[in-house]
């Protein structure tokens, strides 16, 4: 692996390490794990009694009580929850668009991410999509030690978890790391993200070379995925209506993510890489500071 | 083709891959790779920008530019087209001295072609430069005609005054006419003249130097009955040469150095044969060759009739000493100092000497005729004259003493041919005369007058180019007239000419033998190329001076077409806006 790479996961793994991956505020019913949760659930620790309501667990109902008093009250116990991360980084080509700290960004938030969610007793699962999803290193790697990581990938993301999708656990936090730069279908691929998930973050990194567009004269565009081109004469109305188009791209995603209850944050690559400040992560309720 | 007015403006074409750069440097397309192509691939068709690069209008708006700036300049230039119905009258003066021989006149005659058919239409006049310019043809409108005119064109003369064969072209082609020369050599510098700082004159030069031997002179002398021939031959080159010299048959080698002139005195034991010598081949023919005849100009029959003894023995002894044979019958010149002689015929001319008794001593002034030909020479200064005072002679007087005439000529009228009567009036008893050149002179004057009269060639060895007079016999029979005297040029050509039995004049235009047959009488006379001048092929050289075309000549002779490239250019820019109007969107 390239040890700009190597070097960006380290650095991205410090930084995480400043911070704790936000639990999800909503715990889905019927889930167990390996901890107890700060909210009710189904653990044998007792927490508190409160009055039935149509609906609750009938097996919850404390008949003593009833006897004592008349009143149909119900038992709650400690929630007993066990939190993973499943992480999952776009490694197509456009992720390392030449001149960018795209690649940098990325690895350095996954690696980020991971660190917090350790820091939070979160298990993790890294899952890589090339020209299919599959899962990078052990539960208990750390960052550095990821091998095989290559943004070489020409298949977008959709089509790649559409060949071979993550096995992700259930109830997990999900979170993806992409630029969302391809013109799939956002909606179907943010409902499949959430599906069973506990939640889901979308951190879209984007090169400035992604946001700016060129300065005017004729330029020969080249797709860094398919290798496409396209020669373009460039002035303030191209420029515009690049701007344009992006708005509306990003408008589209963040509608998509709404619609399945998703946090969008879009970061700026060279922004991210040039002092490792994750505030807008924490601004976002995705990371706490320790 | 036509001929640019200001070719200098090419340089604006310079423009067209300055243009060409511009176009490069602007369309040059920078590479840039993008996360992805479908954010550029909703750019709508605009007309500001964003517009797909579309390569096959660049180019063509690039080639109309290109096209427009190419009109432009060659507008810019003036360019010219020859008005064909406006051409000005062309002479070519060719040079017809005998150097032309060594090769140049063939290239002349080529040169004349090629110019000739950039005529268009062709109106041409010839003109030969020998030593007195002569105009070969009329005004010649077809090539045909040209090269009939052109066999002509022989190059014998011994010079070329083209000076004035110029000049003659100048007058054949008017104020406006242009003028051209065909030689072999550079103009002198008496030939940069107005005209060709007018660029009405071309000269063209298309000799080339080399080495040559000639025979540059060539005299047969008769001395004592013994002929003898002056030969020279000079080396006419810059290098020593090893050459062969044949005469009369025999062949002797002839080493010369560089410039080396060999003057050779020959002896002819034959007087009656003709003498040939004969140089080895080089560059220039002509003048390799000599031909010599011996001179058969029969003496003049003098006839004596004097009483006067000490007059008879001076006559006698002046006519010995001037080879005059003296006779007894039908005498060419008859002088007597009687009143009548048995000696005359009709063709004898009489010298009548009065030995008056008695006579005054003239002692001067003399008055002469100068310009008669008993005159020639004499010089009676100093001389004592005996003769009788008085005021008139018959005929016209040739020397006189104050009014006394001593010498008189008479025209003796009704005789075909020149025959006088002369009177000569003095007393050699009572006169110095016969003691002073004076009297030989005048009895040499008398002879050679009347020889030059007698029929027959004056000279029989010429040089090329010089004119000699002949006299054609008359017939015995006095009442019949005179045939035509035919002349036969060396290279076979004849002539007839209607003499009327009077002088005339032949005029050599070509080396070698002519053959002159009249009354049934046949004379020979030879013309040799003895010319230095034109036998020197050192100085021969191939260039070109001055030209036709001039600004004011082309603007006068050449119409304009700029106004039509500006036209084009019009047009092609009218195109480029409509197409880039399009382009844009046109009307929206």
């Amino acid at each position: 692996m390239d040890a700009l790479y190597r070097q960006a996961l380290l650095d991205g793994e410090r930084a995480g390490a400043r911070y704790r991956l936000e639990p999800p505020r909503l715990a889905p019913q019927g889930a167990s794990g390996a901890r107890l949760g700060h909210r009710p659930g189904s653990s044998l620790e007792f927490m508190d009694h409160r009055d039935y309501q149509p609906g609750d667990d009938i097996r919850r109902i404390d008949w003593s009580g009833y006897a004592r008093s008349d009143r149909l009250t119900v038992k709650l116990y400690r929630e007993e929850v066990s939190p993973h991360l499943d992480l999952l980084v776009d490694g197509s080509r456009s992720m390392k668009l030449s001149g960018t700290s795209k690649a940098a960004a990325v690895l350095g938030l996954a690696g980020a991410m991971v660190a917090a969610a350790g820091n939070h007793n979160f298990t993790h699962a890294l899952w890589w999509a090339g020209e299919a999803v599959r899962r990078i290193g052990g539960a208990g790697d750390r960052p550095a030690t990821w091998q095989g990581l290559s943004f070489e990938s020409t298949t977008p993301l959709d089509e790649a978890m559409a060949r071979l999708g993550p096995t992700w656990r259930r109830q997990s936090v999900r979170v993806l790391i992409s630029d969302l730069l391809w013109p799939g279908d956002a909606f179907s691929l943010m409902r499949r993200l959430a599906q069973d998930a506990a939640s889901l973050v979308v951190i879209q990194v984007l090169a400035r070379a992604d946001i700016t567009p060129p300065e005017q004269g004729n330029l020969r565009l080249v797709d860094s995925e398919t290798g496409h081109e396209v020669e373009l004469f460039v002035d303030a109305t191209a420029r515009r209506r690049f701007t344009e188009t992006l708005d509306r791209h990003q408008q589209l995603w963040r509608s998509a993510a709404a619609g399945v209850g998703a946090r969008l944050i879009t970061l700026t690559a060279e922004d991210v890489v040039q002092k490792w400040d994750l505030q807008e992560l924490v601004r976002q309720q995705v990371l706490q500071v320790k | 083709m036509p001929l640019l007015t200001l070719p200098l403006a090419l340089f604006a074409l310079v423009s067209l891959p300055a243009l060409v750069a511009i176009y490069w440097l602007r369309n040059r397309l920078k590479r840039q790779e993008v996360s992805s192509l479908h954010l550029w691939m909703h750019q709508r068709e605009a007309r500001e920008g964003g517009q797909r690069v579309q390569k096959i209008q660049i180019p063509l708006l690039l080639l109309l530019e290109l096209l427009a700036l190419l009109l432009l300049v060659l507008a810019a230039t003036d360019p010219r087209v020859l008005l064909g119905h406006e051409q000005r009258p062309l002479v070519v003066v060719l040079d017809d001295s005998y150097s032309m021989q060594a090769g140049a006149r063939q290239q002349a005659a080529d040169e004349l072609r090629k110019t000739l058919a950039g005529e268009s239409p062709l109106s041409v006049r010839l003109v030969l430069a020998r030593q007195t310019p002569q105009t070969l043809s009329t005004t010649l409108t077809q090539m045909s005609q040209v090269d009939e005119a052109l066999q002509n064109w022989t190059c014998h003369s011994p010079a070329a005054d083209l000076g004035s064969a110029v000049a003659l072209a100048f007058e054949l082609a008017g104020p406006e006419g242009r003028v051209m020369v065909l030689t072999d050599h550079k103009p002198e510098g008496t030939l940069t003249t107005q005209e060709q700082e007018e660029h009405r004159l071309v000269w063209r030069a298309l000799g080339q130097a080399r080495p040559n031997v000639a025979i540059i002179n060539a005299v047969r002398s008769s001395e004592a009955g013994q002929d003898r021939v002056l030969l020279e031959v000079a080396n006419l080159s810059e290098s020593p040469v090893q050459t062969q010299l044949t005469i009369q048959g025999s062949a002797t080698p002839l080493s010369l150095n560089a410039g080396e002139v060999r003057r050779l005195w020959l002896q002819i034991n034959d007087p009656a044969a003709v003498f040939n010598a004969q140089l080895a081949d080089d560059a220039l023919a002509i003048d390799n060759t000599v031909t010599l005849l011996p001179g058969i100009r029969q003496p003049v029959r003098l006839g004596l009739s004097i009483k006067h003894e000490r007059l008879a023995m001076m006559l006698a002894r002046a006519a010995q000493a001037q080879g005059a044979s003296i006779v007894a019958s039908s005498p060419d010149l008859i002088i007597s100092d009687q009143e009548s002689s048995q000696l005359s015929t009709p063709e004898t001319w009489r010298v009548r000497w009065l030995v008056e008794e008695e006579p005054a001593a003239f002692i001067g002034p003399f008055l002469m005729d100068d310009h008669h030909p008993l005159t020639q020479g004499l010089d009676l200064q100093g001389v004592v004259w005996g003769a009788k005072q008085i005021e008139t002679l018959p005929g016209r007087t040739v020397v006189a003493a104050g009014n006394t005439p001593l010498v008189s000529v008479q025209d003796r009228q009704g005789l075909r041919g020149p025959h006088y009567d002369i009177t000569i009036r003095l007393n050699p008893d009572q006169s110095t005369i016969g003691a002073t050149p004076a009297f030989p002179v005048l009895i040499w004057n008398l002879l050679g007058w009347r020889q030059s009269t007698l029929p027959g060639l004056d000279q029989v060895n010429v040089r090329l180019g010089s004119s000699t007079s002949f006299i054609p016999p008359r017939p015995t029979d006095t009442t019949v007239k005179p045939e035509p005297v035919q002349i036969i040029a060396p290279d076979g050509t004849s002539q007839s000419l209607a003499g009327e039995g009077h002088s005339m004049v032949i005029t050599t235009q070509q080396a070698g033998v002519y053959q002159i047959v009249a009354q049934g009488r046949r004379f020979e006379l030879t013309a040799n190329a003895l010319s230095p001048q034109e036998s020197d092929l050192t100085k021969l050289t191939s260039e070109t001076h001055g030209n036709w075309v001039t600004v004011s000549t082309l603007r006068r002779q050449y119409t304009s077409i700029a106004w039509m490239l500006l036209l084009g250019a019009m047009g092609v820019l009218g195109l480029h806006a409509f197409l880039s109007w399009r382009s844009a969107g046109g009307m929206r």
